[in-house]
This record gives structure tokens, sequence and C-alpha cells, in this order.
């Protein structure tokens, strides 16, 4: 029978592991921080793209619905993408390139939970607000000043009501959500400051 | 200039520690190519965090801190894309077994539970008893990790009574 393993045999055995023999040089390590700089660069393009998207298209709901609150509703709006756009940047610049890893595990780990936390307590604030302006112009433009051809007044109303419900129950579904996660890494950083 | 010394500091600490660093990678990650992948992952913080290092804390314990800090990140992140999964006896078999034919069948089969242990632990209990496996004592692990001195105690207890438990050989009673 086998004799039991202590603990030192299992540090033994530990590092007397074989070895992988996987070669990691320093040019490897260029063309990786390289590509990396080159993902970045892609996904700033696409967020840049994803930004003239949303200005085309609102551009030409000015240039076509008549009415002075559609037109400034889709202004604001394209105020508003180009907002989320310029955050969605900022923050997922500073989560790409870590300044902080020679930080202690624990402060390193409470530190990208505060950076999640926050990010999620704050998406009412940067990524759902900035959008109520436009859309509640827009609304009201399309219920005072504008309405669907082929279809009667009491009609068209009933389905910006319902439009307008349905935004509503999106806006709070996403709020909620956050802020479930947010509470859920609160207590996780509440765990975290009782073991320092 | 700047790139010099950084070369020269990251080169040292791989000299020093490169072992330790690929140790650490099969800690966290069962499957062998995305082992590879953060194995650059964590040289790459190395590398990169090396023009940062000014001397307040040793060598050693900058190098675990950052390797440790970039595979958390990198696992946390592979976790958000569904790429990274615990390892199954097959991941642990197929490693082992074509890695070390000159190894007992007892200490594959301890080296396997180890390893499975270590790859299922959460994120900081990992990290605590891959610095104890490193033979780390406690102040270096309190160090490296931020813990107080008492959680140490408390974790490094706890690891010894898991692998007291989990790498006893069939049929041997555990004692407490």
């Amino acid at each position: 029978m086998s004799p039991e393993i202590s603990p030192n045999d299992a540090k033994t055995l530990w590092r007397k592991q074989p070895s992988e023999e996987t070669v990691v040089t320093l040019d490897s390590i260029r063309d990786r921080a390289e590509k990396f700089q080159s993902r970045v660069r892609r996904r700033n393009m696409r967020e840049y793209l994803a930004a003239l998207v949303v200005v085309v298209v609102f551009g030409f709901y000015i240039w076509i619905f008549p009415g002075w609150m559609i037109k400034t509703g889709s202004a604001l709006s394209i105020v508003a993408a180009l907002f989320v756009v310029w955050q969605l940047h900022k923050r997922s610049a500073a989560q790409a390139l870590p300044a902080n890893s020679g930080m202690p595990l624990v402060a390193f780990h409470r530190e990208e939970l505060i950076r999640q936390r926050d990010a999620l307590r704050s998406v009412a604030t940067w990524y759902l607000a900035p959008f109520i302006p436009g859309c509640v112009l827009i609304v009201l433009g399309r219920y005072f000043q504008f309405h669907a051809p082929g279809r009667t007044m009491a009609w068209d109303h009933q389905i910006i009501v319902l439009a307008v419900v349905v935004m509503a129950l999106i806006f709070g579904i996403v709020w909620l959500l956050n802020a479930w996660g947010a509470e859920r890494l609160q207590r996780k950083i509440d765990q975290l400051d009782g073991l320092r | 200039m700047k790139t010099d010394m950084q070369n020269e500091r990251y080169l040292s600490a791989v000299a020093a520690f490169g072992g330790a660093l690929e140790r650490l990678a099969r800690g966290y990650e069962a499957d062998r190519e995305l082992r590879k992948d953060l194995l650059q992952e964590i040289h790459l913080a190395l590398w990169r965090s090396m023009t940062s290092f000014d001397g307040r804390c040793s060598e050693r314990t900058w190098v675990y801190r950052v390797a440790h800090n970039a595979a958390a990140t990198y696992i946390a992140r592979q976790l958000r894309k569904k790429l990274h999964s615990l390892a199954t006896l097959e991941d642990l078999a197929d490693s082992f077994d074509a890695d070390s034919p000159e190894k007992s069948a007892d200490e594959q089969q301890a080296l396997r539970r180890l390893m499975e242990t270590v790859q299922g632990l959460n994120p900081l209990d990992k990290q605590v008893m891959l610095l104890y496996l490193e033979d780390l004592d406690a102040v270096d692990i309190g160090e490296i990790t931020g813990l107080s001195p008492g959680a140490v105690s408390t974790k490094v207890h706890r690891i010894k009574a898991i692998i007291a438990k989990r790498l006893q050989p069939v049929g041997v009673p555990h004692v407490t």
C-alpha cells in the first residue's frame, strides 16, 4: 500500500513536475504586445463606425421628418450616441492596460471588483440617461406633430404609447440587472475587506 | 535605454522564476493550448511591469504579484468568453501521462489529484495554494497577496487539510 502524502511531499511533487518547454522570447512578447494594440485599434474603429451609423440614421431623420421636436430629438440622440461611444472607449481603455499589476493580489482583485461595480452602478447615468431627452422629444414629436400615413389618429397614438411602454420596460430591466450585478460585486468586496 | 533596462530586468526575472511561472499557468488553465496562451500573457504582463518596478518589494514578490494578477485577469476574461473550464480527468491524464513516463503511477496520480484540486479552487484560494506549493512561507504569502497573517494562517491550515484528504492513497483512512 502506498504511504500517505504529506504537505511537504505535495510541495516537492508540485515543484518537480516536468516542464512543458514552452518557449517565450522577447520577440514573441513584442509581437503579442503589437497584436494587442492592433486589436484595440480595430475595436476603436468598430466603435467609430457604429457612431457614424447612428449619426447617418438620425441625421436622415432630421432631414426627412417634420416638426422641431423630432428634429431636435434626433440631434440629441446623435449627441447621446457620441457620448456613449466616448465613454465606452474611455472605460475599456482603462481596463485593457492595467498599470497596477504589481499590487498585492487582494488589492488588485478589489480594485477590479470596484471598477466593475462602479461601471454597473453608473450605467444609468452614462448609458441610459443620455438617450432619454432625445427619445422623449422624438416620442412627443410623433404624438403631437407627425402621424404615420394610413393609420387613424387613435391607432397611431396607441402604437406610440405601446412603444413608450416597451422602451420604459427595456430601460428598467437593464437598470435593474445592473443594480443587482453591482450589489453582488459589493458583497464580494465586503468579503475581501474582511480578509485584509 | 529604458527598453534595455526593461528587457534586462525581465530576462533576469524569467531566469529566476521561469519554472514557477510555468507551474503557475498549469494551476490556472487545464487546456494545453490555452495554457500556452496564458503563459505568453503572463510574460507580456511581466515584461510590461518592469517599467514600473521600483524595488519597494523583492523581485520575487513582484513577479508573483504580476503573474497571479495577469493570470486571474486572463481567466476572468476566458470565463466571460466561455473558453475556460475546469479540468476533466482526461485532460489531466493526457497532460501527465505524456509528460512523465518516468514517474511512478502513485506520483502521477497524486500530482493529478493535486492539479485537479488547485484548478478547482476560487481565485484567491488558488493563489494562496500555489504560493504554498512553491514553498513560500506565511509572511511571503501575506506580502504577495495582501492577506492578513490570520487569514493566511487559516488558509494554509485548510490547504494542509485538503492535501491530506485529497492526496492520500485510496484505501488509507484519513485521520484528523
